[in-house]
């Protein structure tokens, strides 16, 4: 009887708190890509000519998200009936643009315009193993351009 | 090559618009219904096949009890005089054996077990203070036996655990035993259906060899004053008041006559088990 209440708790705390993250979490994400916009990030292996001297430099972004007691449960059933992890995406979706932001942040530091040969690597932290919490790892990394005075 | 700045893209190509409560209500009814389905396919099936199991080989299953107590003392024989005189009554088969153990333990209960062995804790004896109720509590366990309760509830036992186990496996922790729990409270269902079954004919059986049911009711209010206060849904058996209230009704309804003599338990026995 016990379990069965904390259960419904847990459950409804993953909820109420895990929605109420992820709202705020995409509100600034929104916010952020558009102060980051005027950097580019490509993930073509050529940088652009345009007459520009440029030096190049390694930025990387990364970001470890937890999934909450909600979604978990909401994948678990998932697991048993097939179909799409709904509850995931956004997990997977936040997850990517919140490194590719920081990447972004870290290439502006260095004063660059452009970030090239950009990439995502995704690892989860747990490996599935039975009663560890539910994390991924995104990482963004790439080679930002930052433009020299001749 | 030129590149240019990324536009704002809109929202939600990357991610599903389902909301996530309708998601949960979805998968929960999915998920529990299928578990549902799968348990009573099992129990009924498990039922069907335990019916056709012959009490000889039940008995074999579990030959080591018969040297394990094969010591017997007098309060022993005196249960076991008891359920042959029951026997008749409830409608056994003349090849279930019946087998009641006196178990000298403080624990307040009664067990039937494979092979038609009944054990009876000192605890719950001792509370028991007239043959009358010593005779519903037998009737009650053999008719366990009657109705194959322990093969049954061993059958179901193995093979939904082995199920679910396979089933958990899939699935991660959570909701795996959000699973596991729908099944083991559908047999739980099925449990209280079983102990209702047991008491009907038990009465039935202390009416025929009493001519009153008067005493039987004895049993059931000891088990009130241990009630563990657990929601009925959770327990293995039916709530002790509602017990006894049906089987007043039953008493009512079949004519049986709820006044009568008790036989006192003999003296020799008092002294060994209280």
């Amino acid at each position: 009887m016990y379990d069965l209440i904390a259960f419904v708790i847990f459950l409804t705390l993953g909820y109420v708190f895990g929605q109420l993250a992820e709202k705020k979490h995409y509100k600034s994400i929104r916010e952020r890509e558009g102060e980051l916009r005027k950097i580019i990030a490509v993930n073509s292996r050529f940088p652009p000519h345009d007459g520009v001297q440029r030096a190049g430099l390694l930025v990387t972004g990364s970001v470890v998200i937890s999934v909450d007691y909600f979604k978990r449960f909401l994948a678990g059933l998932r697991s048993l009936l097939g179909g799409r992890i709904t509850s995931y995406e956004t997990l997977l979706d936040r997850a990517r643009r919140e490194a590719i932001l920081r990447m972004k942040a870290e290439a502006r530091q260095l004063g660059a315009d452009m970030v090239f040969n950009m990439k995502l690597e995704t690892s989860s932290i747990s490996k599935n193993a039975r009663g560890k919490i539910g994390s991924v790892e995104v990482l963004a990394y790439g080679t930002a351009l930052v433009p020299v005075k001749p | 090559m030129k590149y240019r700045q990324q536009p704002d893209i809109p929202e939600g190509i990357n991610t599903s618009h389902t909301h996530p409560l309708k998601e949960f209500a979805f998968l929960l009814t999915m998920g529990l219904g299928l578990v549902l389905a799968l348990s009573l396919l099992i129990v009924f099936s498990i039922d069907w096949l335990a019916e056709r199991v012959p009490y000889s080989l039940e008995q074999s299953m579990v030959s080591t009890l018969d040297q394990k107590f094969s010591e017997r003392n007098a309060v022993d024989d005196y249960l076991q005089s008891i359920a042959d005189k029951l026997k008749p009554a409830m409608g056994l088969p003349d090849e279930a054996q019946i087998r009641v153990h006196y178990v000298d333990d403080e624990t307040v209960n009664a067990m039937t077990t494979l092979g038609g062995h009944i054990f009876v804790y000192r605890g719950l004896l001792k509370k028991l203070q007239s043959e009358n109720a010593i005779a519903m509590l037998l009737a009650h366990e053999m008719a366990h036996v009657k109705f194959r309760h322990p093969i049954k509830g061993l059958g179901k036992g193995v093979v939904l655990s082995a199920v679910f186990s396979l089933i958990m496996g899939q699935a991660s922790d959570v909701s795996a035993q959000v699973i596991s729990r729908t099944g083991s409270l559908t047999l739980l269902k099925f449990s209280r259906d079983q102990e209702q079954a047991s008491d009907e004919l038990a009465l039935k059986a202390v009416q025929q060899i009493y001519h009153h049911v008067n005493g039987a009711e004895d049993l059931f209010k000891n088990l009130q004053d241990k009630g563990n206060g657990r929601a009925e849904f959770l327990s293995s058996h039916p709530d002790t008041l509602k017990r006894i209230a049906y089987l007043q009704q039953l008493a009512k309804q079949q004519g049986w006559p709820v006044e009568g003599d008790r036989i006192r338990v003999p003296e020799n026995i008092r002294r060994l088990v209280f």
